[in-house]
Formats: C-alpha cells, sequence, structure tokens
C-alpha cells in the first residue's frame, strides 16, 4: 500500500474549505460571531456593570434602628457618612414588626442597640449591636457591607474619646501601620485577572471551532449521501482524512484566533470603557512573543480537539447521533479549559498529562509570563502525541466499512426479553464504555460511603458490587457469550507459567520505573505514600485470620475483578471497535487512570498494557490473572517481609526492590526485567488457532 | 471483464445472528457488454455492487475487475470504474463544474484534460446551463446526470450503476438509458443493477436474477427465458423467484 500523497490530501482540503465557506452557518458561528461578540458582550457587560455600580453608590439604603434613643450618636454617625441612609427611628417594641418588615425587603438592615448603650460605653463597658440583614438580598448586602465601616467609625470615635479621658496617645495602640503596595504593572495585572477569561474562552472557542465543522465534513457527508461518492475514488482513506483535518483544524484555529483578536481588542484599553480601566488599573497587552508562543501552544492543543472532533464524528452515521456523541466530549473539553480558573492550579509535569486542561493551563502561564521553555516543550510534545493518536483513530474509523456504511444505531428496548438465539461473542464498544462508567461510578461512590471503614468491606463492596456485578447484569442483559467475551478459554499450562514469570519480569519493571519517576518527580512521594499507607496499616494492624482474608483479597480478588473488567469485557468491547494497537493502549490507559495518585497511572497504565498483550497473545484471559494474582502477590509479600525486618518507620514501597541499591544497580535490574517481560510476551501463544471473536490470537 | 467467483458478504444482525446478504454470486461479464443484475428490494443488488466497487470488502470468494482483484488492489480497480447509485450524491454548495472537476482531480487527471473532459461531458449531457449553478438547486434529473459525468470523468473502462433510473421522470430515465447505451456502444463495460425489467431487456447482453442473496439463474436473455420457460423477461423473473420462494430458499 502506497503512502499519502500531498496532492489528494491538497484537493480534499480545498475542497472542504469552499465547501464550508459556501455555508451560512460557518460563516455566521465561526467567523463573525466571534469578532462580534466580545465587543458586544463586554460593551454591554460592562455599561451594565457601571451603570449597576453607579445606582448602588447612589442608593439610599433604608435602615431601621430599634433603641436609637440609648445610642443617639449612631443615627448621626449614619448621617454624616458617604452613603445615604434613611433612617427609620423606632422603638424596641416594633422589633418584631421590623424583622418581618426587613425579610419582605421593606427595610435593607435593622440595627437593634441594646438598653442604656450609650451610657454603659461611657462607664468603660462594651454593649453588643445586633446588625440583621438579608443575605439573600442583594441590596441588603449591599446596605450591611456599607454599614461595617460606618459602625467602625463610631467604634473609633468611642476609643478616641476613652483615649483622650485617660490621657493616653492613640498612637499606643497602632505600633505598626501596615501599607500594601502592588508592585505589579497594569499589563501583568491584566494578564493574571483577564488572562483567566481569555484562556478559558480560547481553548473554549478552539473546541467549538472543531465541532461544527468536524459534524459537518464526516457525519453530514454520511448524512447527504455525498460519502460513498468519495469512497470510490482512488484517494486513500488516510488522503480524505487528512485533507479533511486539515480543513477542520484550519476552521478551528480560524475561529480561536478571531476569538483571540477580538477578546484582545476588546479588552485593551481601546475598547475597554475608561471608567473600568482606571478602576481596576487593568491593561491587557500581551507581548508578541507570548502571543506567539501562545499560538504554538494552541496548535497541538486544536490538532487533538479536531482529530476527536472528526473521529466522533466518523463514527456517527448521521448529524443527529453526531451531536450525540460530540456533546459529551465538548462538555469535558469545555471542563478542562476551566483550569486556568481553579485557583493554585500549576502545569506539574504529571498536570500536562491531563487533556486539554494541559494546553488551558500552559496557555495562561504563556500570557502571564510564567511558562518555562520546558514547560511549553512539554505540553507541545504531550499534545502533539495526543493530537497523532487522535488522528490515527480517526484515520482507522475511516477504514472500517461497517462504521462507514452502516445506519443509525438502534436501541431495542425489549432487550430483557430478547427471544433466544447465538449469544453474541464479544461485546459492543458502547456496552464497554457503559460498564466502565458503572465501574468508576462505584468505584468512586464505594470509596465515599466506606470511607473510615474497614479495608475489608471496602475491598469486597469494590470488588463485588462495582466490578463482579455489574459484568454479570451487562453480560445477561446483553446476551454476550461470557466465555468468548471474557477470554476464558484455558490457555494451557506453558502459556501460564510463561505469564507467572514474565510477571516477574513485568514487577521489577514497574518498581524501577516507578522509582524513576518519583526520583524525577519528587513532589509525587507524599501523594504516593498516602495512598499506600492505608493499605500497609490494615495489613500490619490485622490478626492472622483477617490478614489471610485480606490478602485474598488484595492477591486474588482484585486480580480476578479487575482483569474480568479491562482485560476481559473492556478488551473484548474497544478491539472491535479500536482495533487491537489501540485498545491496549486505552484499556492500559484507563486501567491506570483508576490507580491514584500520579505517578501510578503513568505506571500501572503500562502494566496493563502489558496484561492485555497476555491476553491478546493468547487468546485467554487466564494469563493475565496470573500475571496479576503474581505482581500483588509480590507487593504484599515483599510489604511483609519489609514490615517483619526492619523498624516499623522503614516499611513500606523504600524496602522493596528497584527502589533499593544504587542507581547502577536500579539500570541492572531493570534492564534484566524489561528482558524477561519482552521474551515472555513473545514467547505466549494462542493454544488453538480458532480463537473467540472478542480475544482472538494475534497469531 | 469483470469476475465475480462466489463472492460472498455476511452481516453480523444483532438481533438476527450473521446474516448472508449475499451468498457465493459468480458471474461473468465480458469487456464491452452489460450484466443486469436483477432482484427485487434486499435481493443483495446493492450489496455486491458495493463490494465490486470496493466499497464491502467480500466475507468470502473474490472478484476481479479488468483482471484487478477487488479485495487485493482496491486502489487500482477504483481508478478503472465509474460507480453510480442511489448513495452516491453530489455535494450541494458544489456547482456541476466544482462537482466535476473535484472528481477529475482525485482521479489524477491534469488540467488541460480536466477541462476538455468536462465540456466534453457536459455537452454531451446537456449540462452547459447548469454548470455554475449550485447542486442543491437543480432538479433530480439534472442531479444524475451531474452524477453520471462524475462518474465517466476520467474515462472508466468499467461503469458499476445500481438503479440509475429510481426517482427520475420518464423523459429523464429514457434520457439515462439512452447515455449507458451510447457507453457500451463505446466499448465500456456495464454493471447494472435495476428491479426494472425493461431497462434491463433494453441494455443487457446477460443477466443474472438474485434473490435473497442467491443467484438463481445467469445467462443471456433468451436462455434465461428458456430455463423459466416463460415468454418474456419479466415472467421468466416471476417464475423463477415464485419457484424459490414455494422452495424455501
Amino acid at each position: 500500500m502506497r503512502l499519502p500523497a500531498l496532492r489528494p490530501v491538497g484537493i480534499v482540503y480545498r475542497k472542504e474549505m469552499l465547501d464550508l465557506l459556501r455555508d451560512r452557518r460557518t460563516l455566521f458561528g465561526l467567523i463573525l460571531l466571534p469578532i462580534l461578540l466580545y465587543p458586544a458582550l463586554l460593551a454591554g457587560l460592562s455599561q451594565v456593570l457601571l451603570h449597576q455600580i453607579g445606582r448602588i453608590e447612589r442608593q439610599e439604603f433604608l435602615v431601621a434602628i430599634t433603641g436609637w434613643q440609648d445610642l443617639p450618636d449612631l443615627p448621626n454617625v449614619l448621617q454624616d457618612s458617604e452613603a445615604r441612609w434613611r433612617i427609620h427611628r423606632a422603638g424596641r417594641p416594633e422589633a418584631g414588626d421590623l424583622r418581618r418588615d426587613l425579610a419582605a425587603g421593606r427595610h435593607h438592615v435593622l440595627i437593634e442597640v441594646p438598653p442604656n448603650a450609650a451610657r454603659d460605653v461611657a462607664a468603660g463597658g462594651s454593649v453588643e449591636l445586633r446588625v440583621l440583614y438579608n443575605g439573600a438580598n442583594e441590596d441588603s448586602l449591599a446596605a450591611w457591607r456599607r454599614l461595617v465601616p460606618v459602625l467602625d467609625r463610631l467604634r473609633q470615635q468611642w476609643v478616641q474619646r476613652r483615649l483622650r479621658d485617660l490621657a493616653v496617645d492613640a498612637a499606643l495602640l497602632e505600633p505598626i501601620r501596615v501599607e500594601g503596595e502592588d508592585q505589579a504593572t497594569a499589563s501583568q495585572r491584566g494578564a493574571f485577572h483577564l488572562g483567566r477569561l481569555i484562556c478559558v474562552m480560547l481553548v473554549m472557542m478552539a473546541a467549538t471551532g472543531a465541532f461544527y465543522p468536524a459534524v459537518d465534513m464526516a457525519s453530514g457527508e454520511k448524512e447527504r449521501g455525498t460519502m460513498q461518492t468519495l469512497l470510490v475514488t482512488p484517494a486513500l482513506r488516510s488522503e480524505i482524512v487528512l485533507g479533511k483535518y486539515l480543513a477542520v483544524l484550519t476552521l478551528c484555529l480560524t475561529t480561536a484566533l478571531l476569538n483571540l483578536a477580538s477578546m484582545g481588542l476588546t479588552f485593551s484599553s481601546v475598547l475597554l470603557p475608561a471608567e473600568l480601566a482606571r478602576a481596576g488599573s487593568l491593561a491587557f497587552a500581551p507581548t508578541p512573543g507570548s502571543i506567539a508562543v501562545m499560538l504554538l501552544v494552541l496548535l497541538p492543543l486544536a490538532g487533538f480537539l479536531c482529530a476527536v472532533c472528526l473521529g466522533l464524528s466518523a463514527y456517527a452515521s448521521t448529524y443527529k447521533e453526531a451531536m450525540l456523541f460530540l456533546s459529551p466530549f465538548l462538555f469535558v473539553a469545555v471542563l478542562g479549559a476551566m483550569a486556568p480558573v481553579i485557583p493554585g492550579l500549576q502545569p506539574t509535569a504529571g498536570f500536562q498529562l491531563i487533556p486539554v486542561a494541559n494546553g488551558a493551563l500552559v496557555l495562561y502561564a504563556v500570557l502571564q509570563g510564567t511558562a518555562g521553555v520546558g514547560t511549553v516543550a512539554l505540553n507541545v510534545a504531550v499534545n502533539v502525541l495526543y493530537a497523532l493518536l487522535a488522528l490515527r483513530w480517526t484515520a482507522w474509523i475511516f477504514e472500517r466499512e461497517d462504521v462507514l456504511l452502516r445506519g443509525a444505531v438502534e436501541v431495542d428496548w425489549r432487550f430483557w426479553r430478547r427471544p433466544a438465539g447465538p449469544s453474541r461473542t464479544h461485546p459492543s464498544a458502547a456496552e464497554g464504555v457503559a460498564y466502565l462508567l458503572v465501574v468508576i461510578a462505584g468505584v468512586t461512590f464505594a470509596g465515599q460511603w466506606l470511607q473510615g471503614e474497614p479495608l475489608v468491606s471496602l475491598l469486597v463492596v469494590t470488588q463485588a458490587g462495582a466490578f463482579f456485578l455489574p459484568l454479570l447484569v451487562m453480560l445477561r442483559l446483553g446476551r454476550i457469550g461470557a466465555r468468548p467475551a471474557l477470554g476464558l478459554s484455558f490457555p494451557g499450562w506453558t502459556n501460564l507459567l510463561v505469564a507467572v514469570l514474565t510477571a516477574s519480569g513485568v514487577f521489577v519493571l514497574s518498581l524501577t520505573l516507578l522509582h524513576l519517576l518519583v526520583s524525577l518527580l519528587p513532589g509525587f512521594w507524599a501523594d504516593l505514600e498516602r495512598q499506600v499507607k492505608p493499605i500497609e496499616e490494615a495489613l500490619a494492624r490485622a490478626g492472622p485470620a483477617e490478614w489471610v482474608g485480606l490478602a485474598a483479597l488484595l492477591v486474588l480478588g482484585a486480580p480476578l475483578c479487575e482483569e474480568l473488567a479491562f482485560r476481559g469485557f473492556l478488551l473484548g468491547a474497544l478491539r472491535p471497535a479500536v482495533g487491537t494497537a489501540m485498545a491496549v493502549v486505552l484499556t492500559g490507559g484507563l486501567f491506570g487512570l483508576l490507580h491514584p495518585p500520579m505517578p501510578r497511572p503513568l505506571v500501572l497504565g503500562a502494566v496493563g498494557a502489558c496484561f492485555a498483550l497476555m491476553a491478546v497473545r493468547t487468546g485467554s484471559l487466564w494469563p493475565a490473572v496470573a500475571a496479576h494474582v503474581v505482581n500483588n502477590g509480590l507487593t504484599v509479600f515483599l510489604n511483609a517481609i519489609a514490615r517483619a525486618g526492619g523498624p516499623e518507620g522503614e516499611a513500606g514501597l523504600e524496602g522493596l526492590p528497584g527502589l533499593a541499591g544504587g542507581p547502577d544497580m536500579q539500570a541492572a535490574m531493570g534492564g534484566l526485567a524489561l528482558g524477561v517481560t519482552v521474551l515472555g510476551l513473545l514467547l505466549l501463544r494462542s493454544p488453538s488457532p480458532g480463537s473467540a471473536p472478542g480475544h482472538p490470537s494475534s497469531n | 471483464m469483470i469476475l465475480a467467483d462466489r463472492l460472498t458478504k455476511v452481516f453480523d444482525d444483532r438481533k438476527r445472528g450473521p446474516v448472508a446478504a449475499v451468498g457465493g454470486l459468480s458471474f461473468a461479464c465480458p469487456a464491452g457488454s452489460v450484466f443486469s443484475l436483477l432482484g427485487p428490494n434486499g435481493a443483495g443488488k446493492t450489496t455486491a455492487l458495493r463490494m465490486l466497487a470496493t466499497l464491502l470488502t467480500p466475507t468470502a470468494g473474490s472478484a476481479r475487475i479488468l483482471g484487478h482483484d477487488v479485495r487485493g488492489a482496491p486502489h487500482e480497480v477504483r481508478r478503472l470504474i465509474g460507480f453510480v447509485s442511489g448513495d452516491t450524491r453530489l455535494y450541494d454548495r458544489l456547482t456541476p463544474r466544482e462537482t466535476v472537476r473535484y472528481f477529475a482531480r482525485l482521479y489524477g487527471l491534469d488540467r488541460a484534460t480536466i477541462r476538455a473532459r468536462t465540456d466534453a461531458l457536459f455537452e454531451r449531457f446537456g449540462l452547459g446551463p447548469f454548470a455554475d449553478t449550485l447542486v442543491q438547486r437543480l432538479s433530480a434529473g439534472t442531479r444524475q446526470k451531474v452524477s453520471l459525468a462524475r462518474a465517466l470523468v476520467h474515462d472508466p473502462p468499467v461503469l458499476i450503476v445500481d438503479e440509475p433510473t429510481v426517482g427520475l421522470d420518464i423523459l429523464v430515465a429514457r434520457a439515462v438509458l439512452d447515455l449507458l447505451a451510447d457507453c457500451r456502444r463505446e466499448g465500456k463495460t456495464i454493471l447494472l443493477s435495476t428491479h426494472v425489467m425493461a431497462e434491463a431487456e433494453r441494455l443487457s447482453d446477460t443477466v443474472g436474477i438474485l434473490h435473497r442473496g442467491r443467484l438463481l439463474a445467469c445467462g443471456t436473455q433468451a436462455a434465461i427465458r428458456a430455463a423459466a420457460g416463460a415468454a418474456t423477461l419479466e415472467e421468466a423473473f416471476f417464475a423463477l423467484v415464485r419457484r424459490d420462494e414455494q422452495a424455501g430458499g
């Protein structure tokens, strides 16, 4: 097969651009809207904001005072203040009615003066003024905020009077005066405050910019019946995908850049109302250098968004279905885009692995001038990798005749009484994703509900409730044969033995990798210890019987459940949908993500991929189960040895191989473990030529 | 020559399990002749044509177009065929000229050839007045002519046409059939699927009767009529289909 050529890619690209630019919806939604949106929004919003600020400044607040005769200074201080107060002087018997009036909004605040307040204060005592306000009423809250400095002034007057009477200098009470001085320039403040909004909007608009063209070019083309016209030409599917992808990327970047330009102009002093600019001392003036770096960060991020949108759209058979598939992705992407809004988030190496959020946060750091070359380079590298993976998946979708030529996905609501017939050999991708979501929800909720409960309870509930029961329900409802779908056929004793030996290599390799990552990213060590500690402590505290139960759950129960879920159901569901290689990567990655904190997901992702390869190569789940049992068994066993052999504080992961010894020793062990792993994986073979569709051997 | 050898396509149906849309279809269509696949809706005609046009991969069996295997050399096959079906529609927001040029470029034609071929096809199909009108404003008949022009722009030796007159009025349908007859006279090999007997009778050298994915009969019109003991192709078709249904096929 020949490689994709540039000419057909360019032809498809030009046609797609022409087609889209003739669509009024594209022009309006992706080009005109961003140009007009921000000036109109900000001009409108700032006018409304300034109007409201002015209104509140001019507003007369209604304050009721009961027992005012006992503190005559209070009405005077109120009248002397800058704010406008309308004072209702009332007697104490009216207090009940006034409270009701406050709740009804007829007064903004109610001050209750205790009896003989002035006399008690004059005598050197202390009285309590009760100020009642309505925290659910904007005006009442504003009145309360205005009242606080006024009452403070009254308090200071009394303090001054007392000090005068005592002939004490007021400076005695204020040995230190604090004067804060903001050293940030207006543009730095602008980048700090406005930058959040700008980066969030930029990423959101990039996602939105990818959405419509992707839907139009893939599922729209299917629905309009033009996809087959294109597919019968000699253009390679990869050339068609690249042409379409570049067109989506062009529109996505155009939308994002128009947004950036429009926002930049809107937020710059040209369009920013003078009062607002003065009030906040803000200016938005990013340097050309920072704009260039932002573009560099934006490009792969947009590339990833476009590839996923195009792939999802190609997977859908109709426009409506594409909206259904893309909306959740857009929602997740928007959540990721909100990263700059979360205070204190830093683009650490671990955070950089989170798609979309990584780009949004690095864009913000670039705008603030705090992103180093390494941060930007890592971000670009990660997002380029994500974009390439997503593009490969999209190209693979375009190779699939059953996806490209199928009708709309049909839901049979009578599935529970489906007529008896041959059971299915593997679950669908949708069923796989649904099961994964159920597992994630189950694990999360079990963790929340059983917080503080014994570890045994948590393990039993999680394994039985979150993994096993949903699996049984999915198999039953979907009429899916457990044996072929989960790969339950016996792989032969040789494969099991090889899997066990390979697992020892995988185990040492995983510890070496973990050690390497922790030494590179020492900040993660505390999180890691926090996660592992409860298990270690539970094992240490347990009596012999409980220890055996816990160890059985950790060494046998967890591997069985997790393998049934990830290398069984999920792998079987994803392989026909995304291909074996991507299914191995995905199940590994998802398995890793279920094992926080960083850097465990990275290490366990790789371990999960190794287990998936074992299942794929043998066409059976059992080698993966055996390997997982060995992995967990070694962890528990070595933990027990470490505890028995050393003092309390030295037990734990530090005592395990791969984390001990010098760098040379670790490198040697890592190399040896890698060799054992690779050799073991190569030695695994399917015992029978005909394997089940869900778990066919790669041979 | 188009050669199908036990061509089979099985779809995995969620409710019914594996369903053979086409089972063991074998026929030969010599170069320069017209082979018509006749069959009712759901007989497997479109699936068979899609396999020959490389849009679907056969589950079993093989097919060759001018010596190129549809499974092993799909790109070579695509260069040799023009495919028109109800599912090969046109881009609404392009004009006929832009449409034909776009596909001509994808077939790797140079600029001068594209211009010459486009002008010739537009003149032949009477598309000149509509050449620069957006496709979305064209009538169904004109669109079908543009589709044929699109399929013929690279001058393919083989034309695969699925139900070419569906939805067309009698005048346009006649014009489309005339165009196909012209293509045959030019020496093109044509594989036609239809359920309109008159079309098959007018154009075909050989005919295959397809029912429930299986070929019930294959041969010249005279041979089919003789085999069914019928006077016309239509009567032969009904007799063969009825016989198959009675046999529980």
